[in-house]
């Protein structure tokens, strides 16, 4: 079984796998990484580097993506 | 079908160095679905079109970013921080937004009143004079638009 930590997504609490990185943590979200940018404890981290940041418990990783409206 | 609409040349509009065709700006919420949306702004000639920066909501991963449907080269997307309560949370979202690969522009809002989504004109201020020393060109919006 993999051992899991808690991480802050979007202010909610959520288990990830232990040594998840950012990209893997979009994937087990569902979400398109091309379509989101991430803030990983209040800093931007760019989409090429998403697979490289692992997290680690209490990170809080913030979401953002474009919808209609404006 | 799209309409054709005879449209009228107007002078150009330049703001902060980049020059627009069109003066109109258009939004991109409540339309019925992306399609109208997408022939309603083309039949409207606009340049600029308005999108809003939102928080993922996780429970909704359905829910479809708009990107996917405005084709990049023809429109200047024009990035929203609506849905913003501080001048904080502004400017996080409006370099967020930047980080996307926007453009150096932001309308900028910050809310001060949710039923009447009046804007808190202090922290929009404020937010513009952080923007505006990074570099951004922010428009901020002191009254409501519709």
């Amino acid at each position: 079984m993999t051992e899991t930590i808690d991480v802050v997504v979007n202010g909610e609490r959520r288990p990830v796998a232990r040594d998840a990185t950012l990209l893997e943590l979009l994937r087990s979200l569902a979400l398109d990484p091309r379509a989101v940018v991430v803030e990983h404890n209040r800093r931007i981290v760019r989409r090429p580097a998403l697979g490289d940041v692992r997290v680690a418990e209490g990170d809080a990783i913030e979401l953002v993506h474009f919808v209609g409206g404006g | 079908m799209t309409t054709a609409v005879e449209l009228a040349q107007d002078t150009p509009l330049t703001i902060g160095g980049r020059t627009f065709q069109s003066r109109l700006m258009v939004g991109t919420g409540k339309y019925r679905d992306n399609d109208t949306m997408v022939r309603a702004i083309e039949a409207s000639g606009a340049d600029i079109v308005t999108v809003a920066v939102r928080r993922v909501n996780l429970d909704r991963t359905k829910e479809e970013g708009i990107l996917y449907h405005l084709e990049p080269k023809k429109y200047f997307l024009l990035a929203n921080t609506a849905g913003c309560f501080t001048a904080e949370d502004a400017v996080r979202y409006a370099r967020l937004a930047r980080e996307a690969g926007f453009n150096e522009f932001v309308k900028l809002e910050v809310i001060g009143d949710q039923e009447t989504l009046l804007p808190d004109v202090q922290g929009l201020l404020e937010a513009a004079r952080t923007l505006v020393r990074e570099g951004s060109r922010s428009s901020p919006t002191p009254t409501k638009t519709w």
